[in-house]
């Protein structure tokens, strides 16, 4: 899932102080499953975002809606009506969702309402951790289902590194274990040990971002 | 296509129709009124209803607050969402009272309700409002009146504070 963390209080705050009538919008996709955007996390903050202003002597009034999805377009008509009758709009839905709703509801201004981090899997209740870097040259099956891009501080082709504590975890995190070490443990449970020195080409980063803004095309789809 | 939820809207104006109000049951009897000029703070009390066997939902005029009593099948029914929907509303402080973590029925409810409320205090201190208006105790066996002494203690820790500056913003 896309990950995202809530923006510091006195941010939003600040953001939200700007209008009398906001609209604060959450997104009921990844952002929702990683409790930072959802229903939820928009019903918290309206009430905070409401005392914090009037409580300072301010007026605010705020509207409230989750989407199923922001980046998607179709879904997005639902606000409308809404935003006709606001001044601004706070999404909480990771970047791409924020774009979404600044394009489609231009001129109305729209601030994040979280800052997008990573793509992430749910290690453990309230734990998520990287999975995926979208580097667009996926390298898993060479590394046993392990991503040296996302999951190596220095993301290492051929790691281990020399930093690599003695109990296999990273030596910039003591909580984060050494991702080629696990590869070598995967390719060593399974006996293919040797596939990890083979030589392979040079990875084509251009598509990590190195390369530009990523725009992806197929005309088959197209109208 | 389609919302999924009903949109809700916060808002002491009428330009929006107020939608479900979810949040908080509103069928609730309201506070009674205050003696004027005397600052009584109004006080919600959620609590596990094992943890205060035979106390019914209500409403008590106690002489140092007002306080409005909801029994909860446990505390981890409680939302962070429903505490502040309350406090937003005008209440001037809420309190949880659940059972001790090791006899909560439900194994974890109290322990992660907990969690909750102090994530809770932590944003209503960032926001301005002071942490104390939220509150968790953790208790056994009580009866009405000693429910009612729990919500005094919160009473006079929350009456330094003065009266919440929402009341009266939004219709409660």
């Amino acid at each position: 899932m896309i990950t995202a963390e809530s923006k510091p209080m006195a941010e939003l705050v600040e953001m939200a102080k700007r209008q009398e009538r906001l609209l604060l919008v959450g997104c009921a996709t990844c952002v929702a499953e990683c409790a930072a955007g959802g229903e939820k996390e928009v019903l918290t903050l309206a009430p905070l975002l409401r005392m914090a202003v009037i409580g300072a002597g301010g007026r605010l009034e705020i509207a409230t809606a989750t989407l199923e999805r922001q980046c998607e377009w179709e879904f997005l008509e639902a606000l409308e009506p809404l935003v006709k009758k606001t001044d601004a709009i706070m999404s909480l839905a990771c970047g791409i969702g924020v774009q979404a709703l600044a394009e489609r509801f231009s001129p109305v201004p729209v601030y994040p309402g979280v800052n997008t981090t990573s793509l992430c899997i749910r290690e453990q209740p309230g734990i998520w951790s990287a999975r995926c870097a979208a580097c667009g040259d996926c390298v898993l099956g060479e590394t046993f289902g392990l991503c040296p891009v996302a999951r190596c501080a220095k993301s290492l082709m051929n790691g281990p590194c020399g930093g690599t504590r003695a109990d296999g975890t990273c030596e910039v995190d003591p909580d984060t274990d050494c991702i080629w070490v696990k590869i070598w443990e995967r390719a060593s449970a399974r006996g293919e040990v040797d596939a990890l020195v083979r030589v392979r080409p040079t990875r084509d980063w251009s598509g990590s971002g190195h390369g530009g803004p990523k725009r992806m095309v197929r005309e088959d789809l197209r109208t | 296509m389609s919302l999924t939820n009903e949109c809700q809207f916060h808002s002491s104006q009428p330009w929006f129709t107020r939608g479900s109000q979810r949040a908080i049951d509103i069928r609730m009897p309201a506070y009674p009124d205050a003696p004027r000029g005397v600052f009584l703070p109004e006080i919600l009390v959620m609590y596990c209803q094992r943890s205060a066997p035979g106390v019914t939902s209500g409403v008590v005029e106690d002489e140092a607050c007002l306080v409005r009593m909801v029994a909860m099948p446990c505390t981890s029914k409680v939302e962070l969402t429903h505490c502040l929907a309350v406090l937003e509303r005008g209440t001037d402080a809420v309190l949880v009272v659940g059972c001790p973590v090791d006899t909560c029925r439900f194994l974890t409810g109290s322990h992660m309700t907990m969690k909750r409320i102090e994530r809770g205090r932590d944003l209503l201190g960032q926001v301005g409002m002071g942490a104390e208006r939220l509150s968790m105790r953790l208790a056994s066996e009580l009866d009405s009146g000693a429910l009612v002494g729990l919500a005094r203690e919160l009473a006079r820790a929350v009456k330094p504070l003065g009266p919440s500056p929402m009341k009266g913003v939004t219709p409660a």
